[in-house]
C-alpha cells in the first residue's frame, strides 16, 4: 500500500514538473493566439494531456508492466486532453465572471477577490483533470476520488499561487510551486481516499509479486496472468490468462471463475462463486492472496 | 418657491455651461462574451456642456483603443454600435443624505427647536416622495448618511418602502460627529454602490460644503486619521466604479467642487427642495441613462491582469475621452521574466524520473522459507525460518514473539520442517486457524495464512527451481 501511494504521489509531482515549462511557454505565447477561446482550449488540452498521461500509468507501474504503462499513458493523455480543454474553458469563464464581479465590488481585490477567483477557476480545472483518470478506467468511484482531489487541489493551489504572487510578485518559480501543489494535492487525495472508497485490498502472499497490494476500486475486475487483467499474476504456475472475475454488489465483493473449468480456492475450499469476507485466503493457481480491509 | 428653484436651476446650468465642455463616461464594461466570442462591450454616456445627454451620435464619432498597462494604447475597431440598450434594466439609485449639524437648522439657516422646520425633515419628506414616485419595479434604491462619519443603511434594494422606514434611523449627531466629510462620504458611497451590478447613480443631498474633521477640530479623525480627502479622490473613485454623481443642494451654501465632480462622472447639480423637483431629478437621471450608447470590439490578446479601454469621442471641434479597465487575468497569469530553454530542464528531469519509476520492479527475491507477520496498514515483519522447529507465541522464549493480542498463547503454534520430505507443517496444542479453518496439524503451502490470536502470519517458501520456466513452456 505504501509503495502504491508513493508511486501515485510521485506521479502527481512529476506531472506538475512536466507541465510547468509547457504552461510557461503557453503563457509566453498568449499574444500570438487568435482568440482567448483557442488559447484557453489549447493550453488546457496540453495541461490535461500531461496530467492525464501521468496518472493513468499508476496501475501499470504497480503491476510492473511496460505495455500497460504505455497504454495507460496514451489513453490517459487522450482523456486528459479533452478534460483539460473543457476544464480550462470553464475555469477561465468563471475566473472572468468572478473577477469582473469583484472588480466592481468593495471586496479587496488583491487579498480576497483574486485568490477566490483563481482558486475557483483552478478547482474547476482540477475537477476535470482529476476525473479523467476515473473516466478512462470507467470507474465511478475513481471519478469521485478525482473530482474531490482535483477540487481541493485546485482550490489550495489556486489560492496559494495568488497569495504567493501577492507576496513575491508574479514569477515563474511560484507558478512551478503552484503546479507541484496542484499535482501533489490531486495525487494525495487519490492516495488518501482511494482506500475509503474501495471494496478492499488483495495482498499477494507468495511468489515474485509477494507484498503487492491490488486495490479493488472498480465494480468489476479480473485477475490472471494476462496484462489486460486488473490484477496481474504473471509468473505463477496454474494461473491462466484471465482466471478470475471479481464483481461488487453493493458493498459486497463476489468472486467467480472467469471461464468454466478455472479453479479457485477460498480458505482451502474449491468454489465456483463466493461472497468474499475480509481475511479470506484466495488461491488462484499457485498464487495466494489475502482479501483485507486495508 | 418653485419659481425660485427653477431660477436656481437655470443659473446652475448657465454656470456649468461656462466652465465645462462635452464629456463622456464609460458606465460599464461588459465582458460576458470575452471568452466565447472575444468580444468586449462598452456602455458610454455622452453629455453636452450643460449636462444634457447627447442624442443621435453616430458610430463614426467614437474611437476605441485597448491597453495592457494603461499607457500604451492599441486602436481597435468598433464592431457594433447601438443606442438605447438600457431600456429594460433598472437603475440603482444610491441616496446619500447629509446629516451634519446644520441640517438641523431651518431652510433659511437659523437655529430652531421646531423639528418640522428643520432641513433634515424637509429632506426626508422629499426622499419619501421620491421613493413613491419611482414607477419602474427594476429600479433599486440604497441609503446612506454622512457627517463626520459615513453610515450605510442599505445597499440598493427593490423594496422602496423599506428604504422609507430606514430614513427614521437618521438621527441628530452630537457635536463631534456633526462635521461634513462630503468627499470622504462620496468615496465610501461609490465603493458601496459598486457592489451591485448594473447602472448606478449616487444622489447626494447636502446643505453645505466639505468641512473635514481634521482641518477644523484639530484632532485626528477616528477612522481616517490625519487624512483629508480631496474632491479629486471622489471623482477618481466614482469614475473607477462607473458611478455617476447627481447632487441636490439644500441650502444657500454650496460646495465649490460638487459641480465638477458631478460633471466629471456624467452627473449634474440641482437645486431642489420639494417633491416635484426631486421627481424631476429622477426623470432626468433615468432619461440620461436610457440614452447610453453601447459599443463592442474584439479584445486584443496581450496578456495582462487588467486591460484598459479608452473611448475617444470626436464631434466636429468637440471631443472628450474616457478610460476604464476590465478584469482579464487568465488561469495561469501573466508571463514571468527569464523564460528560456533552461526552463525545460525540469521537464527532462521529470521524464527521466518517470522512466526510472517504470523500470522499478517490486519483486520478491527471497530464497528461503519465511514467516511474515502482517501488522496494521502496510507494516510487516519477516522472520526467516531455518531451524526444524519454530515456535510462534506470546512467550519471550518463542522464536517469533507476538504480544499484540491477549488471545495469543505462550506457545500458540509450532512450525516444523521435515528434512526428508522437505515439507513444512504447522501444529498446535489446541486447534489453530490456517486459512480460516481450524486444524491440529497441517502441511503448509506457500502463502498459507496462520491466524495467531488475530495476527496474520503468512508462511512462504520459494517455489522449486524451474517453476516459472515450466510455466513458460
Amino acid at each position: 500500500m505504501l509503495i502504491r501511494r508513493l508511486i501515485v504521489l510521485s506521479l502527481g509531482l512529476l506531472a506538475g514538473l512536466t507541465a510547468w515549462p509547457v504552461m510557461e511557454l503557453f503563457v509566453r505565447l498568449q499574444g500570438g493566439f487568435p482568440s482567448l477561446m483557442i488559447f484557453t482550449a489549447s493550453s488546457g488540452a496540453a495541461f490535461g494531456l500531461i496530467f492525464g498521461a501521468y496518472f493513468a500509468t499508476a496501475e501499470g507501474i504497480v503491476a510492473g508492466n511496460a505495455r500497460r504503462i504505455a497504454r495507460g499513458a496514451a489513453t490517459g493523455a487522450l482523456f486528459g486532453l479533452i478534460g483539460g480543454a473543457a476544464g480550462f474553458l470553464l475555469g477561465q469563464g468563471v475566473l472572468f465572471l468572478s473577477g469582473e464581479y469583484f472588480v466592481r465590488s468593495t471586496v479587496d481585490m488583491e487579498s480576497v477577490a483574486r485568490p477566490i477567483s483563481r482558486a475557483v477557476g483552478w478547482a474547476l480545472l482540477g475537477v476535470f483533470v482529476g476525473s479523467t483518470e476515473g473516466i478512462r478506467a470507467r470507474s465511478a468511484k475513481k471519478v469521485g476520488v478525482g473530482i474531490l482531489g482535483g477540487f481541493v487541489g485546485g482550490l489550495v493551489a489556486g489560492a496559494g499561487i495568488e497569495y504567493a504572487w501577492l507576496l513575491w510578485g508574479q514569477t515563474a518559480g511560484l507558478r512551478l510551486a503552484g503546479l507541484l501543489v496542484f499535482g501533489l494535492a490531486i495525487s494525495a487525495m487519490y492516495a488518501a481516499i482511494e482506500k475509503q472508497l474501495s471494496f478492499g485490498v488483495l495482498r499477494v502472499l507468495n511468489g515474485r509479486r509477494k507484498g503487492t497490494e491490488f486495490i479493488l476500486n472498480q465494480r468489476r475486475l479480473t485477475a490472471g496472468s494476462g496484462e489486460k487483467d486488473d490484477i496481474v499474476l504473471a509468473g505463477y504456475r496454474g494461473v491462466s490468462e484471465t482466471h478470475v472475475q471479481l464483481e461488487a454488489h453493493g458493498r459486497d465483493m463476489i468472486i467467480r471463475p472467469a471461464a468454466e473449468g478455472e479453479q479457485i480456492e477460498v480458505n482451502d475450499e474449491k468454489v465456483t462463486e463466493r461472497l468474499l469476507k475480509f481475511d479470506d485466503v484466495l488461491r488462484i493457481g499457485r498464487a495466494t492472496l489475502l482479501y483485507k480491509h486495508e | 418657491m418653485r419659481i425660485r428653484s427653477i431660477l436656481l436651476l437655470t443659473v446652475a446650468a448657465l454656470l456649468s455651461h461656462a466652465a465645462y465642455a462635452d464629456t463622456i463616461t464609460i458606465s460599464q464594461i461588459d465582458t460576458s462574451s470575452l471568452l466565447t466570442r472575444q468580444r468586449v462591450g462598452v456602455f458610454v454616456s455622452a453629455f453636452d456642456s450643460s449636462g444634457n445627454s447627447l442624442e443621435g451620435l453616430g458610430k463614426e464619432m467614437f474611437r476605441l483603443s485597448e491597453s495592457a498597462d494603461g499607457e500604451h494604447f492599441t486602436p481597435v475597431e468598433v464592431t457594433s454600435f447601438s443606442a438605447q440598450t438600457n431600456q429594460v434594466e433598472g437603475i440603482n439609485f444610491f441616496l446619500l443624505v447629509d446629516n451634519s449639524g446644520s441640517m438641523y437648522d431651518t431652510l433659511a439657516g437659523t437655529q430652531t427647536s421646531d423639528e418640522r422646520a428643520m432641513r433634515i425633515t424637509h429632506a426626508k419628506e422629499a426622499i419619501r416622495t421620491f421613493l413613491d414616485d419611482i414607477d419602474n419595479p427594476n429600479d433599486r434604491v440604497g441609503l446612506a448618511s454622512f457627517n463626520t462619519f459615513y453610515r450605510l443603511y442599505t445597499q440598493p434594494i427593490p423594496q422602496k418602502a423599506e428604504v422609507g422606514q430606514l430614513l427614521d434611523r437618521i438621527t441628530r449627531p452630537d457635536s463631534d460627529a456633526a462635521y461634513t466629510e462630503l468627499y470622504a462620504a462620496l468615496v465610501r458611497a461609490a465603493t458601496d454602490a459598486a457592489e451591485v451590478r448594473g447602472r448606478k447613480v449616487i444622489i447626494v443631498l447636502s446643505d453645505g460644503e466639505n468641512y473635514p474633521y481634521v482641518a477644523h477640530s484639530g484632532k485626528d479623525h477616528p477612522e481616517y486619521g490625519s487624512k483629508v480627502f480631496e474632491y479629486t479622490e471622489s471623482i477618481e473613485q466614482l469614475q473607477r466604479q462607473g458611478v455617476s454623481l447627481f447632487a441636490v443642494n439644500f441650502g444657500a451654501n454650496k460646495d465649490q467642487h460638487l459641480a465638477a465632480i458631478a460633471s466629471a462622472t456624467g452627473g449634474q447639480v440641482f437645486d431642489a427642495r420639494n417633491e416635484e423637483e426631486l421627481a424631476q431629478v429622477y426623470r432626468n437621471i433615468r432619461e440620461r441613462v436610457l440614452k447610453e450608447y453601447y459599443l463592442t470590439y474584439r479584445a486584443t490578446m496581450t496578456p495582462a491582469d487588467r486591460k484598459f479601454v479608452r473611448v475617444i469621442y470626436r464631434n466636429g471641434a468637440r471631443s472628450a475621452q474616457a478610460t476604464r479597465f476590465y478584469f482579464s487575468s487568465t488561469l495561469f497569469g501573466s508571463p514571468a521574466p527569464g523564460f528560456g530553454p533552461l526552463f525545460f530542464l525540469p521537464l527532462l528531469a521529470a521524464l527521466l524520473l518517470f522512466w526510472l519509476l517504470t523500470r522499478m520492479r517490486f519483486l520478491n527475491k527471497r530464497k528461503e522459507a519465511s514467516l511474515e507477520v502482517l501488522g496494521s496498514g502496510s507494516s510487516t515483519r519477516v522472520f526467516p525460518v531455518s531451524s526444524q522447529k519454530t515456535v510462534i507465541g506470546r512467550s519471550e522464549s518463542a522464536d517469533v514473539t507476538l504480544v499484540g493480542s491477549p488471545r495469543v498463547q505462550d506457545k500458540h503454534a509450532t512450525l516444523l520442517f521435515n528434512p526428508q520430505t522437505r515439507v513444512f507443517s504447522v501444529a498446535g496444542d489446541e486447534p489453530i486457524m490456517v486459512n480460516n479453518k481450524p486444524v491440529k496439524k497441517k502441511d503448509l503451502k506457500p502463502g498459507d495464512v496462520i491466524n495467531v490470536g488475530g495476527t496474520m502470519v503468512v508462511f512462504d517458501e520459494p517455489e522449486e527451481e524451474g517453476d516459472t520456466q515450466k510455466k513458460k513452456k
